[in-house]
């Protein structure tokens, strides 16, 4: 399996985080507001695609609003896959992390 | 409602398309929502800029998506394409030899209409070059105004007169066919004779000699790469002498490298024009503006210079220098004109004797019979396409059931038919090859087919297969995307069993073409026949005509005749300084109680013969008596006219009144002979006068009574032998003379006769292809016939009802054209 980058970790957060409103808009949000950086929404719509295509995320068309001039939104979701993935790349991290704490504990 | 900001509905638009299919609809509601936000919270404009950011920013991905699915679809219309292609290999093989057959006929035109248009335009300075043309009012000689031969001092005149004209040069009308002897070998050749600024002007290459002064100096001579090596062999000629006319040395100072074929002046040698000196002393016609007007001249222009401002100034230089002399003469004004040296070829239409010039309607004609026949081709095409697109409407209704739209299908067949045309453009650029020597031969040029240095030609090619690609494939292409996926897959529909009528009018567009070029072709036969078998007014089989340019051998001439009778197979002999049918010179004329009148312009053709001139060519005198020599002064007291000039000077009588000409200047008429062509049938006939002037002329005229011409020519060889003539004889028959002047024709009939049959060929070819389709197609139909009780003559009229029907519409409206 391959691994994910720090982007792709990010936007499926966010969209577990969405649940049902996880759409483009709403993700450059979320992430922006966590991360307190712009985020365009270009850099994220790649992403999305490259994560559709490799099969860790699905996507299916929600909801049209006004503000969007009538058009449907398209709403995200983890697959199976996508969530093996992410535990997977939780898994790593956890470890690598433990690592780092252990060296850089405390300075005596 | 909630009032909401939009983006601009363009921006909009632009947006849709860059952004790919799948995520059109999404992402465009993503775009609004955002520009929505922005533009609540700051300026609208900020909000536009982002918005119009946004979309440069798809615009890298949007090309690599375009391409990615292209890619696809080309590789899927190629396989489906070639699949075609092989699998109907009949139908295929008639679409690409038609279409190969059209494409080369129109890559030859093309090269030919390149190759006509770059005449002379090799020459460095050709856009700045113009020669000279004299405009002579009144004197329409052989049917033109213009003439390129101008007086001697005109080139250097202009030159010191006018500070536009940086050179000048002039070509003389001398030494244009020399006997060049050198060591054992002698030849005639043919060349020019030009002054010292000759290679200024032009770009003739010398590969050996100074081109400053090759031609300063009297009795030298330039010769090409093919004389020197035919003269010299491997020796270096440069410096050494040969003879010419076998009474004067002239010495190489020059080798000029092989004169291309595209250009006007083709020459083998050039002989230094101030050699004219040396044979007529320091008053010569090089210096005289009352002299023959022996010369060609050419300037060359200032870079800056307009031509059309020099031209207006000569008329005043022409009053300055030429203006006493012709009040003088009582002759009518003449004028200069300039004509750009690149026009030369095709559109100047002026006497002169140097160069052999085409025209531009053989370019048209070319143009417009190559265009018919690539048309004839297209139609193929096009009918057995569409003809045969059922076959494959489960294919197209397949497409568009998966969701290919019009546009796709459209794109689809206009791809294959390029394939198609790339395949016969690729075969005729082949044929081409092989066929262009033959052709090259035929007219007598050098086209080559290197096509990497002329982007004209490059050009002339891509049009050639986009206009071939789209024509062809467009309407096919309309016609089978339009098919309605239901109807088709519901199946056994035809969608064509009803369209049948643009069909049967191409077909009947096809067949009318092909006739309209068969009767072409009948008429320039006709005419050519008109032409052969007319009746001139003169006999001109049998007649072997001997150019003499000996001047011993034309003294002895008198006992040369009589040698000549002594053989049986001989029957008359004469001599005249013309031929019936060459085009000769005209002259002044004293005319009886008319040149007073100062309107008066009369300027008959004038031929010097002696007394048998009218017996060998068996011209018909009317009235009146031929020379005789009976009469001790014939020459000074007699002339004989025709009946045009009868006619033109209201003569009734004409016998005794006064005709003076040189040497008879006061001679009357003794006889009126019957008009005979003396010119190319195209011209009327025109006034002519004999004079009795034996002592003139250098073509002498042999009937034979033989079969075996070659006997005689052995024996005149001999007879001229035993009189002491060193050189070779110069003979040619009369009707060899008169088949030349109609060469133009003769190859037009050919060229016509070439271009009609493959037309019909490339008709007929498609008209098999529809019906062995129909036929294909009406198997069950003609089987149930058959069961039925038809007779094979019934289906056989079946079949060939509807395309005999065309042929026979078209034939009808060929009728009415």
């Amino acid at each position: 399996m391959k691994s994910l980058t720090r982007k792709e970790e990010l936007i499926m957060l966010s969209i577990l985080h969405l649940k049902k409103n996880a759409y483009l808009v709403a993700i450059v949000d979320h992430l922006s507001q966590t991360t307190g950086k712009k985020v365009s929404l270009t850099s994220v719509h790649l992403p999305l695609n490259r994560l559709e295509k490799k099969g860790l995320i699905e996507s299916e068309f929600g909801e049209a609003t006004a503000v969007r001039g009538g058009r449907r939104k398209k709403i995200y979701a983890i697959t199976k896959l996508g969530f093996e993935a992410l535990e997977e790349h939780k898994r790593i991290t956890d470890f690598l992390w433990k690592n780092y704490l252990k060296y850089s504990s405390p300075k005596d | 409602m909630i009032r909401r900001n939009r983006p601009l509905k363009i921006l909009e638009f632009f947006l849709k398309n860059v952004i790919p299919y799948e995520d059109q609809e999404n992402l465009a509601g993503d775009f609004e929502e955002m520009y929505d936000r922005i533009s609540g919270k700051s300026r609208k404009a900020v909000a536009l800029l982002w918005y119009a950011f946004q979309i440069i920013k798809l615009i890298p991905s949007y090309f690599k998506n375009y391409t990615y699915w292209r890619l696809a679809m080309i590789k899927n219309y190629l396989i489906t394409a070639l699949r075609n292609i092989r699998r109907h290999k009949v139908y295929s093989f008639i679409n690409i030899a038609g279409l190969a057959i059209g494409i080369s006929c129109s890559l030859l035109v093309i090269l030919y209409v390149q190759y006509e248009m770059s005449f002379d335009s090799f020459h460095q300075k050709a856009d700045r070059i113009y020669r000279i043309v004299r405009k002579q009012p009144g004197l329409k000689f052989g049917g033109k105004e213009f003439a390129a031969q101008t007086p001697g001092p005109l080139a250097q005149t202009l030159r010191q007169e006018y500070p536009e004209v940086i050179q000048a040069t002039k070509i003389g009308l001398y030494y244009t066919e020399l006997l060049i002897t050198h060591e054992n070998q002698s030849f005639y050749e043919k060349g020019i004779s030009a002054d010292e600024n000759f290679f200024e002007v032009f770009s003739f290459q010398l590969l050996k000699g100074n081109p400053e002064t090759a031609l300063a100096e009297p009795s030298t001579i330039v010769l090409t790469e093919r004389l020197a090596e035919k003269y010299f062999g491997t020796e270096d000629p440069l410096g050494k002498t040969i003879k010419i006319e076998e009474d004067r040395d002239v010495k190489v100072t020059g080798i000029v490298k092989q004169i291309p074929k595209n250009s006007h002046l083709q020459f083998d040698y050039i002989m230094s024009l101030i050699s004219l000196k040396l044979a007529q002393g320091d008053n010569n016609y090089l210096v005289l503006w009352d002299a023959p007007n022996n010369f060609q001249t050419y300037i060359e222009l200032h870079k800056d210079a307009d031509h059309k401002e020099l031209e207006k100034k000569l008329p005043a230089f022409a009053r300055r220098y030429v203006g006493d002399l012709e009040r003088n003469q009582k002759r009518q004004m003449e004028s200069y004109h300039l004509q750009q040296l690149r026009n030369i070829h095709l559109d100047s239409n002026v006497n002169d004797a140097i160069s052999v010039n085409s025209n531009k309607s053989n370019i048209y004609v070319f143009s417009i019979i190559a265009f018919a026949i690539l048309l004839i081709a297209c139609i193929n095409y096009m009918n057995l396409t569409t003809a045969r697109a059922s076959k494959r409407s489960k294919e197209i209704g397949i497409r568009k059931v998966v969701g290919a739209l019009r546009k796709q299908l459209i794109k689809q067949f206009l791809f294959e038919s390029f394939i198609l045309t790339v395949a016969a453009f690729s075969l005729a650029v082949l044929i081409v090859m092989f066929i262009l020597p033959l052709f090259n031969s035929f007219i007598d040029r050098d086209i080559t087919i290197n096509i990497l240095n002329n982007s004209n030609i490059i050009l002339g090619f891509i049009a050639l297969l986009l206009f071939t690609g789209i024509s062809s494939g467009l309407y096919p292409s309309l016609v089978i995307s339009s098919f309605q996926p239901t109807r088709i897959l519901r199946g056994a529909y035809n969608p064509f069993s009803k369209k049948t009528g643009l069909k049967n009018s191409l077909v009947v567009i096809q067949f009318c073409i092909s006739i309209l070029l068969v009767v072409g072709t009948i008429v320039v036969i006709k005419q050519l026949n008109y032409i052969r078998n007319r009746e001139l007014g003169f006999n001109r089989e049998q007649i072997l005509v001997l150019y003499v340019r000996d001047n011993a051998m034309l003294q002895k001439y008198p006992l040369i005749k009589n040698a000549f009778l002594q053989n049986p197979t001989i029957i008359g002999v004469t001599k005249s300084n013309d031929l019936p049918i060459t085009r000769g010179s005209t002259g002044q004329v004293l005319i009886e109680g008319k040149n007073a009148a100062p309107e008066f312009e009369f300027k008959p053709y004038i031929v010097y013969v002696d007394h048998d001139f009218i017996n060998v060519f068996g011209i018909d005198l009317i009235s009146g008596r031929n020379f005789s020599r009976e009469f001790a002064n014939e020459s000074q007291d007699s002339v004989i006219i025709n009946e045009t000039t009868a006619k033109m000077l209201g003569w009734k009588e004409p016998i005794g009144k006064l005709c003076g000409t040189w040497p008879a200047e006061n001679g009357k008429v003794i006889g009126v002979i019957k008009d005979f062509h003396f010119h190319s049938l195209y011209n009327r006939i025109e006034p002519l006068i004999l004079t009795c002037t034996p002592q003139m002329g250098r073509y002498i005229s042999v009937k034979i009574d033989s079969v075996n011409y070659k006997m005689t020519i052995d024996f005149i060889k001999k007879t001229f032998r035993e009189f002491g003539s060193t050189r070779p004889l110069e003979y040619i028959f009369l009707d060899d003379v008169f088949n030349n002047m109609y060469k133009a024709e003769q190859k037009l009939g050919a060229a016509f006769n070439c271009f009609s049959g493959l037309a019909l060929f490339i008709a007929c070819l498609g008209l098999f292809g529809l019906i062995s389709y129909t036929t294909e197609i009406r198997t069950k139909e003609i089987g149930i016939r058959k069961v039925l009780g038809a007779s094979p003559s019934k289906i056989i009229f079946l079949l060939s009802r509807e395309c005999t029907l065309n042929i026979l519409i078209a034939n009808v409206i060929q009728n009415f054209c």
